[in-house]
């Protein structure tokens, strides 16, 4: 059980990395929603591994149009931090955190497949997708652009 | 490819009259060589000109020669996929018959046929551009004059939309000879202002710094201000409202072009041979009419500055080497890329804001422009083409700019000099050891009408870069985009992007760019 103060430092210090690389801050309670440059991304991610010690849960994809939007979601002592990014679409490259956080790999490479997302620094061992996708088809790619 | 067989038997009787004074036999020979002669030895200039025409008919030559301008990755790679072109005139002939009725409904097929045509216009275009620099010279950066402030009152005005090789020189010389300055003066004007038009007018202010007064579709405007006295019109991008022009201002339209049927354009037989006898009439055709001109017209005032011409061999002959400098920049990621842009309309107000905000912030992210094509008429007076404009440009481009004595915005001349982009892209790529599709570079063709500017959106993408082709209008049925989009980036290695969405193009582009420049950097 955390108290009263510990938490009110923890959330001070918190906001205090996050404005460091993020302008959009929004705080629902317990959750919060930041948005970050993919460059600054891997960073703070692994700022707040070790820092915090926080613990990923998992990664959303979705086809915004022009770019690939991905929110990480973290569990940050009790508290749901979601650190949205948006990559380009034509080469949608972007590091992979799977050396911080072992658990990211199995998404990151469900990403791969769905949306041709490619995670810098990772190895593919197995396809996912069954034969009957052919190879080079993303089934939640929404178009070129 | 029909501009590059006209301009090299000019080119013979040239050379076999000794009619071209500039022309540097050294060069000339050095050219040749590097292009497909080089297991011949002692031949004439007239013979190596013989090989080039081959060339076109010929498949073995036609490869030789692609040999020479392609790097051999690209060539491997058309290979192995089917794309290598047999030869020029076969291509094309192939293109007409399967396009015809009852032969070939395939669209992937006709696809394939387009992309084997555009690699057949990518080689000529390359040869087009070299030959026409050992006749009029290398593109050197220097200052020149656009917009309809170039035209003169008290002057006879001849506009040039395009005009035989040997003539332009004649014609500059004739105009300075003393019978001809004083018929002019006799006739109440100071004297004789040569002006360009349209891509034509782009090649002769990169060359020589004439003046150049609009894009082809502007050619109603410019006549209209009822001081021109003679336009000579070429076969590219002509308006068919022209006959009506000349009827209604009584100007003179005339073409030396084979091609030409406008109603009210008069057409001239040209051989070099009487080059001497066609420029005097041209002068005193002009002159006529300058007489007949009822009043003094005000005209706009509108004359911009702009810093043209550009060429790799211009980076080369620079004491600092400018090539090794802007490869060196790109590797290191110092220039995140460049981006070339192509096009022929006049953008909306709309299209323009959205432009010049996209090519702003491309310089203020350190990517060089590269501009071509008659576009940038309608824009010239909002891009920074001058040296001032690195002011606007992020720190390391302005470095690079400054020590290559040249704007962040750099226009390179007319649609059909677009080879002269590519040959960069690919000295980049060898200087650096790196293959054409890795480079953080990628061509724009915007706002197109002549299908020649699109399909040099395509060679791009067959050489292995991501084409970008984006304005008002649509290309073509679902399927054909698929196919383009897809398939064919599948084949080539490049891709075509086709979007007419502006903000989403600009958007895009970018990304890959900076991701692009990334991998480069960070050698992923």
């Amino acid at each position: 059980m955390i108290c009263g103060d510990y938490m009110g430092k923890f959330f001070a210090e918190l906001q205090r990395d996050i404005e460091e690389v993020s302008k959009v801050y929004e705080r629902k309670d317990r959750e919060i929603w930041i948005e970050i440059n993919k460059d600054d991304l891997k960073d703070f991610l692994r700022n707040l591994k070790n820092k915090y010690d926080a613990h990923f849960i998992t990664i959303s994809a979705t086809d915004v149009g022009g770019k690939i939007q991905l929110i990480y979601h973290l569990d940050v002592n009790g508290l749901l931090l979601n650190v949205k990014t948006k990559i380009g679409k034509l080469l949608a490259i972007i590091d992979s955190v799977s050396d911080i956080f072992r658990s990211a790999e199995w998404i990151e490479s469900e990403i791969n497949e769905m949306f041709d997302v490619k995670f810098k620094g990772k190895t593919y061992s197995r396809r996912f997708l069954s034969e009957n996708f052919s190879e080079g088809f993303h089934p939640l790619r929404r178009g070129k652009l | 490819m029909e501009e590059l067989e006209k301009l090299v038997k000019d080119f013979k009787v040239s050379i076999e009259q000794n009619m071209l004074p500039k022309l540097d036999e050294k060069s000339f020979y050095k050219l040749l060589e590097g292009l497909a002669v080089k297991s011949r030895e002692k031949v004439t200039a007239s013979e190596l000109i013989d090989i080039l025409l081959k060339s076109l008919i010929n498949e073995e030559n036609f490869l030789e020669l692609l040999t020479s301008l392609i790097p051999s990755r690209v060539l491997e790679r058309w290979k192995e996929k089917g794309l290598l072109p047999i030869a020029p005139v076969k291509e094309i002939f192939n293109s007409s018959l399967k396009a015809g009725f009852g032969i070939n409904s395939n669209p992937f097929d006709l696809i394939l046929q387009a992309v084997k045509c555009s690699i057949v216009g990518l080689g000529c275009s390359m040869i087009l551009y070299k030959l026409r620099d050992l006749i009029y010279g290398v593109p050197t950066p220097r200052n020149g004059y656009i917009g309809l402030g170039t035209l003169s009152n008290r002057d006879v005005n001849i506009i040039i939309k395009g005009l035989p090789i040997v003539l332009i020189d004649t014609l500059f010389k004739e105009m300075r000879k003393p019978e001809i300055v004083k018929m002019v003066q006799e006739n109440g004007a100071n004297g004789i202002n040569i002006v360009g038009l349209g891509a034509f007018g782009l090649d002769l202010l990169v060359r020589y710094g004439t003046p150049s007064c609009g894009g082809a579709l502007d050619i109603e405007r410019v006549v209209s201000t009822g001081c021109v006295d003679l336009v000579i019109l070429d076969d590219l991008c002509n308006l068919f409202s022209i006959s009506s022009l000349a009827e209604s201002y009584g100007t003179k339209f005339l073409s030396f072009s084979p091609l030409v049927a406008i109603e009210n354009v008069s057409k001239m037989k040209y051989t070099p041979r009487n080059s001497e006898m066609l420029a005097k009439s041209l002068l005193k055709s002009a002159v006529d009419h300058y007489n007949r001109r009822k009043q003094v017209v005000k005209l706009p005032e509108e004359k911009l500055e702009v810093k043209c011409g550009f060429s790799v061999e211009y980076l080369k002959t620079l004491p600092v080497n400018g090539l090794s400098i802007l490869s060196k920049a790109i590797n290191d990621g110092k220039i995140k890329g460049i981006v070339l842009i192509v096009g022929c309309e006049k953008l909306s107000e709309d299209d323009k804001s959205k432009v010049v905000e996209f090519v702003k912030k491309l310089i203020k992210n350190d990517i060089l422009v590269l501009c071509s094509g008659c576009w940038i008429y309608s824009i010239i007076d909002i891009l920074p083409m001058v040296e001032e404009g690195t002011k606007d440009a992020g720190n390391n481009l302005k470095e690079v700019c400054k020590e290559l004595s040249i704007p962040p915005v750099v226009l390179l001349g007319s649609c059909t000099e677009l080879g002269r982009g590519f040959e960069l892209f690919m000295e980049i790529s060898k200087e650096n050891n790196i293959d054409l599709k890795d480079l953080p570079v990628t061509i724009l063709v915007i706002n197109y009408v002549n299908n020649l500017v699109l399909n040099l959106g395509i060679s791009g993408a067959s050489l292995g870069f991501t084409s970008f082709i984006s304005g008002s209008k649509s290309l073509g049925s679902e399927e054909v985009l698929r196919i383009l989009q897809d398939e064919v980036g599948t084949l080539t290695g490049g891709r075509i992007i086709v979007e007419t969405d502006l903000n989403k193009t600009f958007e895009t582009l970018f990304d890959l760019i900076i991701d692009k420049s990334k991998l480069l950097t960070e050698n992923i």
